[in-house]
């Protein structure tokens, strides 16, 4: 199964999301921001080998706490990345280690729409500002056109005194809505490689991710059961 | 299903075949259709963003003509005349299509991802070079390319052209966009011998007369045009692969600070 956690506006978290997500699922966590990639990265093949033909899906995973498959960090490399050999990387990675979940790239180009058509369902991330909401509901809408069904949307890095709209969001994405608490754990797990699940099991917002985690396992089976159909398209 | 079609040759090339065809559905439901291309080579359908529009495949095109119609479509085909070029084929009434959600149309119908060629540092710097180089030089239209090359052209100046090249090194990494003034010196020179070769080639008598006038170089003029050809093939070749192991190189500074 492919998970694409997206979210229109830059640095609200989609990576970290990604990240913790993929760690619940024991997934597969793919870095397609072809030109500004946040999962660390080290030697050896990148995506942007995978996708100028120079090396295969399976040799750019690097297995660790979190399986990961980095991108390069050069424009260059960026400018020779041709985006539609992605379709066919992520499906080569999903056929062979089961769950892959895809870090999108903010904004709405070519890069968030192949992850979006070729995922099976998707997860919405967005800064509890109201400002950025008008993003996530343009990202739903493209999701909804690439008919990557919406398993749910985490607003990040909530304080007390944010004043959410969260049954308004809800009813206009069609998703449950979850808040992940401003932790500095959170923000130091990508970096660390230390996935909250683990690093700390009893925060809320390990919780999260485990129920996130949860819904897309039970999207899985119901996909099984259906044979193929997209889920929550509403 | 009407269907009619004609074939032209693409300006100037009789080696490639545009193929337009016509199809009017005249009946009161929407049918499907199937052309084929009836010529020997591959189909270069219409693209968008580079991905082929919808309904194309390498065999030619399917889709759908809505009642009471027309649709036109057009390829090319790099290939000789056949009559007729396409088999059009109804394939009876269309049923309602699933909407194609794949990744094709996502990249045909968003912006896309790959960021601009000015945005390269090398981009840049080819063309500061260029600049610099232009107002030192000739000036002539071809200067980033020849500078691009030239960025690398330091190493692969060993390669049998004999030049004080690396005679000022430091200059290079003080300034990335600063050539070796020898690269510069030879590049200026190749051109100058090619431009001449340029003025010979196909030239009427008036242009030879006037160039050959005063001058004793032409025995071996081609000799050395073809020499620079060579050269700078090899040249551009070496640049190139550096520049692709140039920008694969990464190196893991923090961890290697942490190891440390």
């Amino acid at each position: 199964m492919i998970v694409a956690v997206a979210g229109g506006k830059g640095g609200v978290g989609k990576t970290t999301v990604a990240y913790n997500l993929g760690a619940v699922l024991d997934a597969v966590v793919v870095d397609a921001d072809l030109g500004m990639a946040d999962l660390p990265h080290s030697q050896g093949p990148d995506l942007h080998d995978v996708l100028a033909g120079r090396a295969d899906p399976m040799e750019a995973v690097r297995h660790g706490r979190v399986s990961l498959l980095p991108c390069g960090r050069s424009l260059a490399g960026a400018r020779a990345a041709d985006v539609s050999r992605l379709a066919e990387a992520l499906r080569t990675v999903a056929a062979r280690v089961g769950d892959v979940v895809v870090d999108c790239p903010a904004g709405l180009r070519a890069d968030v729409g192949v992850p979006l058509a070729v995922a099976d369902a998707c997860v919405l991330v967005a800064s509890p500002r109201r400002f950025a909401l008008a993003d996530v509901v343009r990202t739903r809408e493209l999701a909804r056109e690439l008919d990557a069904g919406l398993i749910g949307v985490v607003l990040n890095r909530t304080a007390a005194d944010d004043d959410v709209p969260a049954d308004a969001l809800r009813r206009t994405l069609g998703a449950p809505v979850s808040a992940v608490p401003a932790d500095p754990r959170v923000g130091r797990s990508v970096d660390d490689e230390r996935p909250v699940a683990s690093a700390a099991p009893d925060s809320a917002a390990a919780e999260v991710f485990r129920s996130l985690g949860g819904r897309v396992r039970t999207c899985k089976r119901e996909r099984r059961g259906r044979d193929g159909h997209s889920v929550n398209s509403v | 299903m009407e269907s009619d079609w004609t074939l032209t040759r693409l300006d100037g090339r009789d080696d490639v075949a545009l193929v337009t065809v016509e199809l009017h559905n005249p009946s009161p439901v929407d049918r499907r259709v199937r052309v084929t291309n009836c010529l020997s080579g591959p189909v270069l359908p219409p693209r968008r963003a580079g991905v082929p529009e919808r309904g194309w495949d390498p065999d030619g095109f399917a889709g759908v003509v809505p009642a009471g119609d027309r649709r036109t479509l057009g390829y090319a085909c790099p290939a000789p005349d056949e009559r007729p070029p396409v088999e059009v084929r109804d394939e009876g009434r269309a049923r309602a299509e699933a909407s194609a959600s794949t990744a094709a149309a996502a990249i045909r119908g968003l912006d896309a991802a790959r960021p601009p060629a000015d945005a390269l540092p090398d981009a840049s710097a080819a063309r500061g070079a260029g600049a610099a180089g232009a107002a030192m030089e000739t000036g002539t239209g071809e200067r980033p390319d020849d500078e691009a090359v030239s960025q690398n052209g330091d190493a692969s100046a060993s390669d049998g052209i004999p030049s004080a090249t690396g005679t000022d090194p430091a200059a290079s990494s003080d300034d990335p966009t600063t050539v070796p003034p020898a690269v510069t010196a030879w590049l200026a020179a190749a051109e100058r011998r090619i431009e001449r070769g340029e003025q010979l080639t196909d030239a009427s008598a008036e242009t030879v007369a006037a160039a050959i006038d005063g001058t004793d170089d032409l025995a071996t003029l081609d000799e050395a045009v073809a020499a620079d050809a060579e050269r700078l093939r090899a040249v551009s070749a070496r640049a190139a692969r550096l520049a692709e192991r140039a920008a694969a190189v990464d190196v893991p500074y923090a961890a290697l600070r942490r190891l440390a």
